[in-house]
């Protein structure tokens, strides 16, 4: 099988900026690999085991992305691909899903298109849906387990809430996958140091044709009017004091039914 | 009865060990400032090990090197845990006959202060102890049971506890952000929170925060910060069904970490006329995790391929960069400095965890009674001013 699989690098820190536009500021951001993005890797390796398939992995976003896709890289991705570009940036889910849809469009045709459920920063769970939309294929969500019965077909398990559904799904099909569902591949220290040393290709706005009034902050259809950080509030205390004097308090909290 | 003020800036292992040696004294009174929380800063991200013999520390410091050791096991004894002690023991391996050298008379030293410690080249012996080992590229080891790591930030904690018992004051939170002189005097500090206070002594804790602390009053502190990147790794096997030791080559060092091993790059092995092991940086922009340069993988990598090649496919969990604070002989900067009443008690670079308890030690007699030690004679900022 041709496996796609999306990757979003989002910051780590609380301590993000925030531009003039309300935009994040990726370049200075701490950041790692979107978790959930981790186990949908998980499970295109687990399918191009079964299947003897290959994956490439899309990125979009600014150069420190790279890392992700080393890692990627050094967990058992056979390409991957950097979309970078000034056009591409300060858009929206839909802006972000076209470019994506594109870009895999161009690579493809894949059998299975895999994303996270959601990002850890933007949290919106939209992209994934909206490029199987744009695509024309159908998309399973909240994905606990993914066998390939044959080259076309592949069951999932989707959860439900109290139990699970098992689905018969033709390909292709474009696949969201919840953060802890599975126990993502590791790199190693060998994997990741040959992955170090690869070459990434970027597409670039030129590589993608699509009309500049649909990506990018033009093709927005919502803007992001302002950024508070979400306060702890009154809930959160900080405990200080010695061992004893924590634990003691530690104590009356979980009592309190706070801990 | 006259008290001397003392105000301590930074509360890493040094601060707090300083903080907890001064308060022994009934005539300090020490107020120790923390921009952040205690043991949060390198000691934070240290490995922790004092090994009862290696080459981290020149045996000509052993003693140094001991008092670290028991200083740590007695806090342990006194309250199982505040110190962290994880009794690995610890397997040094010789890769040429200068290291078998230091190693053997690193055991007679061990066993001269009544802990066991012996040379092995039977290796199959040592193959036991550490079966991911590649026994083929060394002469043999040095290897005792009695020592392993400990955790820098319970320490500092535990101190913390200790200093606060006997009456000192700790400013958790808190930022020196200045430092006023009187006619290259040190006289008061200002902290992040408005006030000014008047010390009749300042101590630099900072740890490589140094050369920052150091401009606000004047004072060029000559550390350089190596980079120290930890990598995490989880055995091919998941778990280890076996004590891993600590293990030390003259290169790289590794440890336990729960089921996890920690490797790093060794200390002495950093340059710091190589950009890519040294210079200046701002420790405040460290990141908790991640960090790390393509470089220390390369390198750790290849080093486990030649000695450790049951580890050299394990998963790599997680990493973290930290700085350390190195001056340029890698021994610490203790004592007073041209400005007057303004001392330095840092530069431990990747030795803090061993150094600290003496090194504070002495620096608390120094500041409360006037009185100099050989060791602080020999680690004087002095002689750096000198070298340059
Ligand atoms: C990866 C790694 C492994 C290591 N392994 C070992 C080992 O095995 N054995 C060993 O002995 N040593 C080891 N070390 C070295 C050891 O950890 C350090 O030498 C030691 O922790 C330094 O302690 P410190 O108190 O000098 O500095 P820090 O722990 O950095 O403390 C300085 C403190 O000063 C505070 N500060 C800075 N500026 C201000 C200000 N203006 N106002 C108030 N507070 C301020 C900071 O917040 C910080 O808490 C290792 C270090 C690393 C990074």
């Amino acid at each position: 099988m041709k496996i796609a699989v999306c990757v979003k690098h989002v910051p780590t820190s609380e301590n993000v900026q925030i531009d003039e536009n309300n935009n994040l500021v990726r370049d200075t951001a701490e950041s790692d690999t979107n978790p959930c993005d981790l186990n949908a890797m998980e499970f295109a390796l687990q399918l191009k085991q079964q299947t003897e398939g290959t994956i490439d992995v899309y990125s979009m976003g600014p150069d420190i992305a790279l890392a992700s896709l080393k890692k990627c890289l050094a967990i058992g991705a056979d390409q991957t691909y950097l979309i970078s570009g000034r056009k591409f940036a300060g858009g929206d889910t839909l802006g972000t899903a076209r470019v994506l849809a594109k870009a895999i469009e161009d690579n493809g045709p894949y059998d299975v298109i895999f994303t996270g459920n959601e990002s850890s920063d933007g949290g919106t769970g939209q992209v994934g849906p909206m490029i199987a939309e744009i695509l024309s294929m159908p998309d399973v969500s909240e994905t606990v387990s993914i066998e390939a019965k044959d080259d076309k077909t592949l069951e999932i398990r989707k959860n439900v809430g109290d139990g699970n559904l098992v689905l018969k799904v033709k390909t292709p099909v474009l696949v969201t996958v919840p953060f802890g569902c599975n126990e993502p591949t590791l790199p190693t220290l060998r994997t990741q140091r040959k992955a170090n040393r690869a070459e990434i290709p970027v597409i670039d706005e030129s590589m993608v044709d699509l009309d500049e009034n649909l990506i990018g902050k033009p093709g927005a259809l919502s803007i992001v009017t302002t950024v508070s950080s979400a306060s702890a509030g009154r809930t959160a205390e900080e405990l200080v004091g010695s061992f004893e004097e924590i634990a003691a308090r530690m104590d009356e909290l979980v009592e309190e039914g706070r801990a | 009865m006259e008290k001397k003020k003392i105000a301590i800036i930074g509360g890493g292992i040094a601060g707090a060990a300083l903080g907890f040696n001064l308060s022994l004294y009934d005539d300090a009174d020490i107020t120790l400032y923390e921009k952040n929380r205690i043991g949060c800063g390198t000691t934070a991200k240290s490995a922790g090990t004092v090994c009862l013999f290696d080459d981290s520390l020149k045996n000509r410091y052993w003693d140094v090197r001991l008092y670290g050791f028991e200083t740590y096991l007695k806090m342990e004894k006194e309250k199982p845990g505040s110190a962290g002690f994880d009794k690995t023991g610890t397997l040094v391996c010789a890769t040429d006959e200068e290291v078998e050298k230091t190693i053997k008379a690193g055991i007679a030293l061990a066993k001269s202060a009544g802990y066991t410690g012996e040379y092995i080249t039977d290796k199959a012996r040592i193959k036991e102890i550490l079966p991911s080992l590649n026994v083929d590229s060394i002469l043999g080891a040095g290897y005792t049971q009695d020592d392993g790591y400990f955790d820098g930030t319970m320490i500092s904690n535990t101190f913390a506890e200790k200093m606060e018992a006997n009456g000192a004051c700790i400013k958790r939170g808190v930022e020196v952000v200045k430092i006023n002189t009187e006619g290259g005097v040190a006289k008061s500090v200002e902290t992040s929170e408005g006030e000014k206070v008047d010390f009749d002594v300042i101590v630099d804790c900072t740890g490589p925060w140094s050369r920052f602390t150091g401009e606000l009053v004047g004072l060029d502190v000559p550390i350089w910060h190596t980079k120290a990147e930890a990598f995490f790794l989880v055995p091919p096997e998941k778990k280890l069904d076996y004590v891993f030791p600590v293990l030390k080559f003259p290169a790289f060092y590794a440890l336990r970490a729960g089921d996890n091993v920690f490797i790093c790059k060794s200390h002495l092995s950093m340059n710091l006329d190589d950009p890519m092991h040294a210079g200046q940086w701002d420790p405040d922009k460290l990141p908790q995790v991640g960090g790390t340069d393509d470089y220390f993988i390369d390198f750790l990598f290849d080093q486990m391929e030649e000695n450790v090649p049951g580890l050299a496919d394990s998963g790599l969990a997680s990493s973290w960069l930290s700085y350390r604070a190195e001056p340029r002989d890698f021994l610490p900067i203790l004592g007073e400095t041209p400005v007057e009443n303004y001392f330095l008690c840092t530069g431990f670079g990747g030795n803090g965890v061993i150094e600290a308890p003496a090194a504070t030690r002495d620096m608390a007699k120094l500041i409360m009674r006037g009185e100099s030690t050989m060791l602080l004679e020999e680690w004087a900022f002095s002689r750096l001013i000198e070298e340059a």
